[in-house]
This record gives C-alpha cells, sequence and structure tokens, in this order.
C-alpha cells in the first residue's frame, strides 16, 4: 500500500510519525491547524477550486473510500482514490461549463468540529476531524456525515495537504452524486 | 408520429400496452407511470431472469450477499456443500428477513424474532420451543424458500422467480460470446469480484440505463476534454477509449442480440488501436507477463481481441445486468422514478497487484457517486425524468438509424455506434414480457 495511504488508515501505525509528540487544544499550532481546517472547508464550500487546489503538495493523495472506514485501495475499489494529477482533472473539470452534474452548482455549508491531532513527527501532522456538509442543489438537499483524516505538512508558507481521507458513514448505501468538493 | 395519446384513465391490457410502442417511439408513460412500473415488476422483475451475483463474490463455503430480484430481497450464499443456491430472505414462520446484513460468512441465519434457524443450505434445523409445534409439523418443509430457477453462466449466476423461463444459455442467445470478452482476458478465466461495490442513486426510471452510443460527445464532454488534456495518463480510461469510439464517422457499431440483450460493439475500433492499451500494460509491473498468459491460453485473433478490448464486453443483459469497462453493474428499480445501480470492479484473479490497481484507479476515474462519467449521465437521467412529465407531446424519438441498421448472419441487428438499436431492443423485449406471450418462455 502507498505510504500516505497507510498514514491514513486508523488500523496502521504511523510509519513515518516515529517522533510522535502531543498537540494540544489552546497551544499555537493548534490553533494555526484548526484555522487551516476551516480555511479549506471555506473553499470548498465557496467552490473556490483554483485556491483549493493550492493547498495541495504535488504528489498529494485524496481518498474517500468505499463500503468501509479502512480498506486497501490497491485491491478495493474508492469512491475517490486520486493523486495530485487526477485531482489536478477533477478541478479542471469543475470549472468546466459542461460537467452537467455542477450545472447549476450545489450549495454547500459544511461545519467542520472534533479536532484532534493524532500524530506528529518532523514537519508532518495528522490531523482527525468530523464534519457535516449540507448540500442543496436543484429543489433538493441532502446531508452527508463524515469523518476527515489529514496529513499535514508545515512549511515557510503555512500548512499543505500531503493526503487527505473522507469517510462518508453511508458510504455502505445507495449515494446521490457527491461532485462537489469533500 | 402517432397520435397524441392521452393515457388518463387508461387501462393497461395488452392492447393498451401495446399502444404506448410504435416504430420508433416510446410513450412517456413507460417511463412515468406508477401503474406500469408496479407491472414491470410483477411481470419482468418477478418473473423472468435476472442477473444475482458472480460465483467469486461467495468463493467460500457459507460466504453470502444480500441481492433484490425487484421488490424481493434474497439470500446469494454458498452452502456448506459448496453449492451456490438463491434463497427468498424470509423466516418462513412469520416472514422477517433471516439475513440482516449485507454480506459475511456464516453457517446459519436465524430470525430472531423467535429464534427459528436455518442452515446456509436452507434447511430449517432449529425451532425454539419445538414442543409447541404438533406431530403435524415437517421441518423439511419449512425450510427457505428457494427461488425456482438458479443457472449459471461461465460464473455469473442468475435466478428467475418463475420455473417457465427459457434455459439461461438460451435467454443469453449470442450476448454469452460477448461475456466471454470479460471471462477469458482474466488469466484461467479466473476473475475476483471482491473489491467491493459503488453503490449510486437517482432520481430516474430504470429503463434509462440503457446503451447509448449517442450521449458521449455531450453528457461527457467535460471528460472528453480531460482526456485531450493529458493523453497519455494512465490513471485514465482514455488508454482504452484512444482515438473517439463514438465519432460519426467512425467503425463503432452497435448491436441487437435479441432479448433485450445489446452492446456497444467497439471492436473493430478497439484492434486498430490496442497499442496504447498493450503500452500501459508493458509499463505496469507483472504486465508483461499478463500479455504472455492471454497468447498462451487463447489463439492469437482471440488474444488480439482480448487485449484490444481490455476485457470490456460493453454488452448489457437485459433487465438488470451491464458489463462495462472494468466492471459488473447490477440495476436496481426502486419505484417509477428511482434506480440504484451498483457497480462491482471485477479484479483478476491470476495477474499481479499493479494490473488490479489500475483496474480499480481506471474505474474509480469514470465510475460510481463522485466519478467524471456515471455521475453526469445520473444528472442528465433526472432532467429527462422532469422533463416527461411534460406529456402533451409525449412520444420519445428512439428512431435514428432505423433506416441504416442491418441484420449480420448471426441474426443479430447491427447499427452505427450512435444509433438507438439498443432502445428499440430494449423496448421490443419489453413489450412482450409485458403484453404479449413471450419469447423468453415465462408464460
Amino acid at each position: 500500500m502507498n505510504m500516505v495511504a497507510a498514514d491514513l488508515c486508523d488500523f496502521t501505525v504511523f510509519s513515518e510519525l516515529k517522533e510522535s509528540r502531543a498537540i494540544l487544544p489552546g497551544s499555537d499550532i493548534f490553533g494555526k491547524i484548526e484555522a487551516f481546517l476551516y480555511f479549506e472547508a471555506e473553499l470548498m464550500d465557496s467552490h473556490a477550486y483554483d485556491d483549493w487546489l493550492a493547498l495541495w503538495e504535488p504528489g498529494g493523495l485524496y481518498w474517500v473510500p468505499s463500503n468501509q472506514a479502512d480498506l486497501d485501495p490497491d485491491r478495493s475499489v474508492s469512491i475517490i482514490y486520486e493523486h495530485y494529477d487526477q485531482i489536478s482533472d477533477r478541478i479542471f473539470r469543475l470549472k468546466d461549463k459542461r460537467m452537467h452534474s455542477q450545472s447549476p452548482k450545489s450549495r454547500l455549508i459544511r461545519i467542520v468540529s472534533n479536532i484532534t491531532v493524532a500524530a506528529s513527527g518532523g514537519s508532518d501532522v495528522l490531523v482527525s476531524s468530523n464534519f457535516i456538509l449540507g448540500e442543496a442543489r436543484s429543489g433538493q438537499h441532502q446531508s452527508l456525515f463524515a469523518r476527515a483524516t489529514h496529513l499535514l505538512k508545515q512549511g515557510a508558507d503555512g500548512f499543505k495537504i500531503l493526503g487527505k481521507k473522507v469517510y462518508l458513514i453511508n458510504n455502505d448505501a445507495p449515494m446521490r452524486n457527491v461532485t462537489f468538493l469533500l | 408520429m402517432p397520435d397524441r395519446l392521452d393515457i388518463r384513465g387508461r387501462d393497461y391490457d395488452a392492447a393498451g400496452l401495446r399502444s404506448l410502442v410504435a416504430p420508433g417511439w416510446i410513450h412517456s408513460a413507460v417511463y412515468t407511470d406508477a401503474k406500469i412500473f408496479d407491472l414491470e415488476l410483477e411481470r419482468i422483475f418477478h418473473t423472468g431472469w435476472l442477473f444475482i451475483g458472480h460465483e467469486s463474490e461467495i468463493a467460500k463455503t457459507g460466504e453470502f450477499k444480500r441481492r433484490q430480484m425487484g421488490r424481493q430481497p434474497v439470500i446469494f450464499v454458498r452452502g456448506q456443500d459448496g453449492e451456490i443456491r438463491v434463497f427468498l430472505n424470509r423466516c418462513r414462520h412469520r416472514g422477517a428477513i433471516v439475513c440482516e446484513v449485507d454480506e459475511g460468512r456464516d453457517s446459519f441465519f436465524r430470525c430472531w424474532y423467535h429464534g427459528w434457524t436455518y442452515s446456509n443450505a436452507g434447511e430449517l434445523v432449529s425451532v425454539s420451543g419445538p414442543d409447541g409445534y404438533g406431530p403435524s409439523f415437517d421441518a423439511s418443509e419449512n425450510g427457505l424458500t428457494p427461488v425456482p430457477r438458479v443457472e449459471d453462466y461461465r460464473g455469473f449466476i442468475f435466478a428467475a422467480l418463475s420455473e417457465k423461463v427459457l434455459p439461461l444459455e438460451d435467454y443469453l442467445g449470442n450476448a454469452a460470446k460477448v461475456i466471454d470478452i470479460l471471462v477469458d482476458a482474466a488469466p484461467g478465466g479466473e476473475l475476483s469480484v471482491r473489491a467491493g461495490s459503488n453503490r449510486t442513486i437517482y432520481k430516474g426510471n430504470w429503463k434509462q440505463v440503457g446503451m447509448d452510443g449517442y450521449h458521449p460527445l455531450f453528457v461527457h464532454a467535460s471528460v472528453l476534454a480531460t482526456w485531450e488534456r493529458h493523453t497519455d495518463s494512465g490513471h485514465s480510461l482514455g488508454a482504452t477509449h484512444s482515438a473517439n469510439p463514438f465519432d460519426f464517422d467512425g467503425i463503432s457499431e452497435t448491436r441487437d442480440f435479441g432479448h433485450g440483450h445489446t452492446m456497444l460493439d467497439f471492436r473493430k475500433h478497439r484492434l486498430k488501436h490496442s497499442g496504447k492499451y498493450r503500452a500501459l500494460l508493458e509499463n505496469t509491473p507483472g504486465g508483461a507477463d499478463y500479455i504472455d498468459a492471454l497468447y498462451a491460453e487463447h489463439d492469437v485473433a482471440w488474444a488480439d481481441m482480448l487485449l484490444a478490448m481490455a476485457g470490456d464486453p460493453h454488452v448489457g443483459v437485459f433487465p438488470n445486468l451491464q458489463l462495462i469497462n472494468n466492471q459488473i453493474r447490477i440495476v436496481n428499480p426502486l419505484s417509477v422514478d428511482e434506480t440504484e445501480v451498483v457497480m462491482f470492479p471485477v479484479l483478476f484473479s491470476n495477474v499481479s497487484t499493479e494490473i488490479n490497481a489500475l483496474r480499480l484507479r481506471q474505474h474509480e476515474s469514470f465510475y460510481g457517486p463522485a466519478g467524471s462519467g456515471s455521475t453526469d449521465d445520473a444528472e442528465i437521467f433526472e432532467r429527462v425524468q422532469l422533463g416527461l412529465e411534460a406529456n402533451l407531446d409525449p412520444w420519445i424519438n428512439i428512431s435514428r438509424g432505423m433506416e441504416r441498421e442491418w441484420v449480420d448472419e448471426d441474426g443479430t441487428i447491427v447499427g452505427h455506434v450512435s444509433d438507438e438499436v439498443p432502445q428499440r431492443a430494449q423496448i421490443r423485449q419489453w413489450l412482450a414480457m409485458m403484453a404479449e406471450e413471450s419469447p423468453d418462455g415465462r408464460r
């Protein structure tokens, strides 16, 4: 399994994060992590596609498993399993007016909460958060409930996303389109 | 065009049903009227052959999956004796489902209402408080109800709730040969359908999930633009769809095999463009071995074809199965305007992990609830369902290619890939099962 994918799995030991140290709520760095997640949520809700893509490290992994919270992506299907180049294709399509499933666009609001820093080492931090996402589009609405796991890299110009996994709790049930950013 | 036909208060006897279909035309009530949907469940989904699952999904004894046959919940299970069976998921006592999880592995199914317990071969093995039943109670008459007909074609298990259906191979007819394009593409013929699924849902009639080679240039315009952006991307389906296979001047075809089975036939097109997929395989660990295995197991012409087609028959088996790209797809009608589509990526047992991972990535790029392609299909199906409610001019035009289609030597009707040969095939079988003494022998 890809190393970033392994870090994002609950069942694996964080192989890259050996110097694990606690980052507690109230600390300066915890506040920066919180602000980053809220900023990312705002970009996704407002369809600021290029700005969101700019949050990613080249080589980053965007992963939404199917059927369960954790799986081996080389042996089981996911809903999204994309590295930076494919994420970039996704953004290219989202900006194309002929992406019918986002024409008109969904109106989105998400509430991000329950942020905890699961592990850290070097410049990397592994962050867990929950979100509730409401979507309204074409006279219909749906609510999605999920846990996000971010592997962030801290650099001179703030955090970048090395990996992000979104576990939708209904990922084993029939789902309507989720073509907006998760 | 047929005359406007007001269906308010109309009876759907055989004549009424026939009046909804004319050469090249379908009345929108076929897609919007809940009374017709109820008849479809009774006469198509609760009578004829349905695809249930692939044998590899329940490879081990005791493995089971929950499936639907129309409204009827069933269990697809391999018994302790190794036999594959399909049972109605209903306790013979008071009717609760006895299998409440989507999948698993167990020796028994227990009803937790009063404790009746069945073996995974369906026998009633214990009743709580047996003294309460008199000597006339016979456990052997109270096993799980088997679905009357279960047959398989090369590991694809089909079942029918009526005894009176044709033998499966007769029902599949010439469609069986194209299923071979998928099975033979797996070394040893061993498919592995154990990689989970994408379950999607859209607000539209189930018959909209057909075979259509006319829509991609429009519905999937944004995807085609992405493929053109970097034509060498190994993670898209672009490698198997090189040079536009849907071109109006191209050589791709569509086929009507009879019984509503249809194919978008890319064989000629892909044989001319197989180099790109071969190159992609050769750059994937295990790819050269995979190519060697195809040529060792099959004659050169068929191996060439298997490689060109990349295991993609692009066939629809009426009414609920499609084999498209790397997936088995099951269509479950939920109501007249709501449909579930379950997509199971198919892996090959005897190839490298990297080739199977590539198959998964190709699938995810286009399919599933966040994929680039099937999401736009779902969006358009919903727009169609809304539009069909406007029924002063109620006729849907499916005439494209009627004046240029031709009959092949095996009896299949052939048209250009963009022609509505599949739509006409589907509605012909639909009408046969709904209104006639059906050619599949159901009555």
